[in-house]
């Protein structure tokens, strides 16, 4: 196999590195494919499956094209669409193409998405034994008007049970995503979703705040008239940090929750700007110090064996706007001497001015600093889109 | 081809605003054949997009046409389109002291409006023979019978034998033709005397400089002539002379008294060409020149500022094209700690304004923004000087203010009788002076306030209209300066003074307007991650005050496998939303927040 990544990506013309010397990487692998579209998502996915043989072989390819070089990882993420949807034996070929291209690490974390309604038992078990360690439920709500009217098929009777199954085929580690300012929810909805999803005793927890995308069937349907005020979104974003710091989770990125040492590895890896490589269609990576991407086009994606790469229009990372934008996702925030030792163009006069920049939102409670590291407050993440407009 | 001066009519067509008087223009052109149909183009006289858009006529414009009477005689027509609007009344006294007749256009439907009135009165007061044309005859509505009786009922002149037209259909044109020659008398005048040429308009040609539009009153202008205008002395050779085609500028040898041309002389500066000002010959000078000239003055200032700091010298250059066009558009570099650089520029009037604003912003694609137009203020301060004010922010402190005056105007309202009561509402509300009231007709009446021109210059004529249900029509001009009771409205936001947005308020009405203002800012200003206080205040004395309050939410939840392109993108476009929006302070303020405080009426 001659197919280096540095190839398949337009303009670059950096020799191939025989061998790796960086930090393990985290790999992802983009399942596009749903039993059926949710009213709220416009992630890519398909809800024909008649694909499914030839995306397995293609993305198989796109991944073996990076055998030979002996790139450790550490994490891999199934994500999607509906991982679940592949039969364990699929989801193994994939973890075989992965092990046979990778120095896939001895304590990697293994992640799959899953919709309580496609797994059971039998199943689960059969996945943990391929070494998936981590699943994450989209479990969304725990009220069923809120779930029929996001168009999950799910009941959270299901979930309960899904969780269940999943204990009992040996994870000991489960993520569960929860949705805020949904249509319907109500402070008293939220928290008797929060109570029990409590119940359930997940290690880690992701919160997503609705945000009603262009061209989705929500949009279209105007939902935003059923969902709570942004005001009140707000507010439930608040309480959900609160009730979840004092259940003992810790609040480590905007949407993310976990039980200290249950931080997910692989999603870590996004927000403090360190390698990863997506595989499948629609899927981003971050690697070389180049950014790339694959088309959301299924079609394509088989017609060229995974070899459909081209790079982002802004194709550089590692450059320190993007680190700071990236790390400032995260509680610990960012250390401004480290990024200035990862990336010389980060001055100490520009450090200053981003500073300055800083100050009038540290003073008014949005950020905060610590320990020489800048971070912002839960108050603030709720406004970071307009934050980091200002100080980057 | 040079005519006798008894076969020549020098006629204008005037109208309230919409009544036809540019079809009817246009169908004289056709009928003439001036215009080969090919070439025909609605509202042809109407030049500017925003002429055609809006159906007002905002430069005078004349025409050179030749009509075979029935009589079998070839007449000499010069068509002089005249402004229609208040704002130009100059102008219009202008272009009517150029002809010896106006062509009265009145609406079949609508009858007589205020702009009817103050036209014919206008023609009439430069001795013109009114003949008045009935149109719009095939509309469901019209009445030609009644608006014949209205126009003999109150303006005096004969009208049963009026011309009852469409210019839109075509129907009766001949027949305004023909009386035309018939009661429009030919003009006087002795080709042998010293010349007096009227100048009654002019306007820049990027190849041949200033082409000045003159009647000829008395004596004979030829190619080579040394020019001098009289009122600013300046002297010229000209360079071509001769008639306005409906497309083209024929030129010709001589203009005699009596003729309507145009002439052309290098003349680099518009300034130098004013309307009203009178042409002579530099070596045969006539004694006096002709009566009526006056320099115009702007009465509506504000400040014009580009939204993007970097157009200023766009700005400069643009209001530079348009003043060789208009020499009563004037302005000067003005800065703002709010918007930086920008200019203060005066105007005729609020409509006068808007074309220019538009004018800037469509031909110049420029983005603007524009401050609170005012009126000039008179001030006596405790030393006895006098100052004039046009700017809020140089509003003196006011403990050194001995006597405020501000301008008056004299309004002439017309309205079907069951609106009379809301207008004296609205008259009563912006510190109107009840004068008379008369009944044009048993449903109609003509109403006459005395109005503070700071109370009209706003949104006046929008709130007369959405009260009257559009039909009341409405005419001004200056009166006097009247002692007033004055103070200067502030804002602030988020604790500090935007100079861009203090005005000059009468006292009794700053608590009101002060809440209604503060109000639009807050709709107006989107929220931000701060709350931010917004308040009036008079000297430092707070009297409103709202509050934007803090954005809480806005965030991105999620980047879906790893796709940080997505979130640098969004980052651009919120980067790129902060630039169409001033930064004053802490306080993003997008352009709209600044057309807050003109908007007062719900």
């Amino acid at each position: 196999m001659t197919n280096f990544p540095e190839e398949r990506v337009k303009g670059s013309a950096k020799p191939p590195q025989p061998l790796w010397k960086g930090s393990p990487i985290g790999i992802y692998i983009h399942v596009p494919f749903c039993a059926s579209k949710c009213g709220y998502c416009d992630f890519y996915s398909r809800v024909r499956q008649d694909q499914k043989a030839g995306y397995l072989k293609a993305i198989q390819q796109e991944i073996r094209s990076y055998a030979g070089r002996g790139i450790q990882a550490d994490s891999v993420f199934f994500g999607g669409g509906t991982p679940s949807i592949l039969t364990p034996n699929e989801i193994g070929e994939i973890l075989g193409a992965i092990r046979e291209s990778f120095a896939l690490q001895p304590d990697s974390e293994l992640t799959m998405e899953a919709n309580p309604d496609t797994v059971d038992l039998e199943y689960l078990k059969a996945v943990y034994a391929l070494g998936i360690n981590r699943l994450s439920y989209g479990v969304q709500s725990a009220v069923e008007r809120e779930l029929s009217a996001l168009g999950r098929k799910h009941t959270f009777p299901r979930a309960v049970q899904a969780v269940e199954e999943a204990r009992k085929a040996g994870f000991l580690n489960l993520s569960l995503d929860l949705m805020l300012g949904i249509p319907y929810q109500t402070e008293g909805s939220l928290r008797e979703t929060l109570g029990a999803i409590l119940a359930l005793r997940p290690e880690h927890l992701s919160c997503y705040l609705l945000k009603i995308e262009l061209g989705t069937p929500f949009a279209k349907r105007h939902a935003e008239k059923d969902c709570p005020s942004d005001d009140e979104a707000a507010d439930f974003y608040l309480l959900t940090c609160q009730t979840l710091r004092e259940a003992g989770f810790g609040h480590y990125e905007i949407s993310n929750f976990a039980r200290p040492g249950y931080e997910s590895r692989h999603n870590l890896k996004y927000w403090r700007d360190t390698p990863y490589l997506g595989f499948g269609p629609a899927a981003h990576s971050c690697f070389g110090g180049r950014r790339f991407y694959n088309p959301s086009d299924l079609a394509l994606y088989i017609e060229k064996n995974g070899q459909i790469a081209e790079t982002e229009e802004d194709g550089s990372c590692g450059g320190y706007t993007e680190r700071l934008m990236l790390g400032l996702r995260l509680a610990e925030g960012v250390s401004l001497a480290e990024i200035a030792s990862l990336d010389p163009t980060f001055t100490p006069e520009e450090q200053e001015a981003f500073r300055s920049r800083c100050t009038p939102y540290i003073k008014a409670g949005l950020m905060a600093e610590t320990d020489g590291r800048i971070a912002i407050t839960e108050k603030g993440m709720l406004v970071s889109n307009g934050l980091l407009a200002e100080i980057l | 081809m040079s005519f006798p001066m008894d076969h020549i009519r020098n006629f204008c067509i005037i109208a309230h605003i919409d009544h036809g008087k540019s079809t009817l223009a246009d169908r004289i052109l056709e009928l003439t054949s001036t215009v080969a149909e090919r070439d025909m183009e609605d509202q042809l006289l109407d030049n500017m997009d925003i002429e055609r858009e809006r159906g007002i006529t905002i430069k005078a414009r004349a025409v050179n046409l030749q009509y075979t009477a029935k009589n079998g005689e070839v007449y000499e027509f010069n068509l002089i389109d005249t402004p229609g609007h208040v704002d130009f009344n100059y102008e219009v006294s202008r272009s009517l002291a150029a002809c010896e007749g106006a062509v009265l256009v009145v609406d079949a439907s609508q009858g007589i409006e205020a702009q009817t009135l103050a036209n014919t009165y206008l023609a009439v007061d430069h001795n013109l023979e009114v003949l008045p044309v009935v149109n719009k005859i095939d509309l469901p509505a019209a009445d030609p019978d009644r608006v014949c009786q209205e126009i003999e009922d109150v303006i005096g002149l004969p009208a049963m034998d009026a011309p009852r037209i469409s210019a839109k259909a075509g129907i009766g044109i001949e027949e305004v033709l023909e009386r035309i020659v018939s009661d429009i008398p030919a003009p006087k005048g002795d080709s042998e005397a010293p010349l007096q040429a009227l100048v009654f308009d002019s306007y820049y040609d990027a190849y041949r400089g200033v082409i000045i539009y003159v009647r000829i009153k008395e004596g004979r202008l030829k190619k080579g002539d040394r020019i001098r205008l009289m009122a600013t002395g300046a002297e010229f050779d000209v360079v071509e002379i001769g008639h306005m085609g409906a497309t083209k500028l024929n030129p010709c040898d001589a203009l005699e008294a009596g003729d309507v041309g145009y002439i052309t002389a290098s003349i680099k500066s518009i300034a130098d060409t004013r309307v009203g000002d009178t042409v002579t010959l530099a070596d045969r000078p006539a004694e006096k020149p002709l009566e009526g000239y006056r320099k115009v003055n702007p009465m509506v200032y504000c400040g014009i500022y580009p939204a993007d700091g970097a157009r200023y010298p766009d700005l400069r250059e643009a209001l530079e094209k348009l003043q060789l066009n208009d020499a009563s558009l004037s302005f000067e570099p003005e800065t703002s700690v709010a918007l930086g650089f920008g200019f203060r520029c005066g105007f005729l009037g609020l409509l006068h304004l808007e074309v220019i604003q538009e004018r800037l912003e469509r031909e110049f694609n420029l983005d603007l923004i524009t401050t609170a137009p005012s009126v000039i203020y008179r001030l006596t301060k405790t030393d006895g000087s006098v100052i004039y004010i046009d700017n809020p922010t140089n509003y003196p402190d006011q403990t050194l203010i001995a006597k405020a005056e501000e301008p008056y105007v004299k309004a002439n309202i017309l309205t079907p009788v069951e609106f009379v009561g809301n207008i004296m509402t609205l008259c009563q509300e912006r510190r109107g002076i009840y004068f008379d009231m008369s009944y044009l007709e048993e449903t109609r009446v003509e109403l006459h306030y005395e109005l503070p021109l700071a109370e009209i210059i706003y949104d006046f004529f929008d709130a007369l209209k959405s009260r009257t249900k559009g039909y009341a029509s409405f005419d001004y001009e200056f009166k006097e300066y009247r002692e007033s009771k004055l103070v200067k409205l502030d804002f602030l936001l988020n604790g500090e003074i935007v100079d861009a947005l203090s005005f000059i308020v009468f006292a009794d009405s700053a608590y009101p307007r002060a809440r209604k203002i503060a109000e639009n800012l807050k709709e107006n200003i989107p929220r931000q991650l701060f709350e931010i206080p917004i308040q009036a205040a008079i000297g430092g004395k707070v009297i409103a005050r709202e509050t934007v309050k803090a954005l809480r939410k806005d965030v991105l939840a999620k980047c879906y496998g790893g796709d940080i392109t997505r979130k640098k993108k969004l980052l651009e476009k919120q980067k790129e939303g902060k630039k169409r929006m001033r930064k004053l302070g802490s306080v993003e303020v997008p352009q709209e927040a600044f057309m807050a405080v003109l908007k007062l009426d719900d």
